[in-house]
């Protein structure tokens, strides 16, 4: 698959459009979901394929009922085995550490009374291979939450996930949107 | 308390079985925090003792 540097005249075939497209790399975006009423959980399907190795998602918008609780992550049915270690960032700049061992979910961030903002990275969902993901985002300002967080966590199993699901660790969400984006393998 | 999961653009109800594990997430979820915050609390707790800020702890600490 080669980019076609075109010249005036020339004419664009499907073929060379469609090459052109694959040789172009960054982030496609896959899926967009949107965030129900008060809903404990959200699964989105058909988010990651063979097409892709790699994905961002980024969830933006809506509120919680339950701000500062833990945004957690669920890939496909797995419901163990999910190793987490990140850090926390308060209010007064005290930094706390999180980890989780053998989880029934992996944290990737904290929901939010205004808007909930976070953005993961997924490397290799539908590798038979263990599931990898570095997430980062921000949560309400008060004493009792952190401003800043940053998790890197693994689904350790080798099943191919195609699908995850988003669930707070209390309360429920409303509104907002779930993209998925895949990262070209291409250069 | 009913809950309600969501599967793309369809939004149903919790079999019992789904809310039951979803009430267990929130009570582990809840205690990890409740944690969290219990060990951040007595960290400034020594702290305060001590007449020290958390920089100022670092600090000391090399």
């Amino acid at each position: 698959m080669a980019l076609t540097t075109f010249v005036s005249g020339q004419v664009l075939t499907a073929a060379q459009l469609n090459d052109s497209y694959a040789a172009v790399g960054g982030l496609r975006l896959i899926k967009t979901q949107t965030i129900g009423s008060a809903v404990s959980s959200v699964t989105v399907t058909d988010a990651f394929s063979s097409t892709y190795e790699n994905y961002k998602i980024v969830v933006s918008g809506g509120t919680s009922s339950s701000p500062t609780s833990y945004l957690l992550i669920q890939f496909g049915a797995v419901a163990t085995g999910y190793y987490v270690g990140g850090i926390q960032v308060n209010t007064g700049g005290s930094v706390a550490g999180a980890s989780q061992n053998n989880a029934t979910s992996g944290r990737v961030g904290m929901t939010t009374a205004d808007a909930l903002a976070v953005s993961i990275d997924v490397i290799g969902p539908n590798l038979a291979k263990k599931t990898v993901w570095g997430s980062m985002g921000t949560s309400d300002a008060n004493a009792a939450s952190a401003i800043g967080y940053w998790y890197a966590g693994s689904e350790n199993g080798t099943t191919q996930h195609t699908a995850f699901t988003l669930l707070p660790g209390g309360g429920t969400l409303t509104g907002g949107t779930i993209r998925v984006y895949g990262y070209a393998n291409t250069n | 308390m009913t809950h309600k999961i969501q599967i793309d653009d369809v939004v149903r109800d919790a079999t019992p079985e789904e809310a039951a594990i979803i009430e267990a997430q929130h009570a582990a979820e809840a205690q990890a925090e409740a944690d969290r915050l219990s060990k951040e609390q007595a960290r400034a707790a020594v702290l305060a003792k001590l007449g020290l800020t958390a920089d100022e702890a670092a600090a000391l600490l090399g």
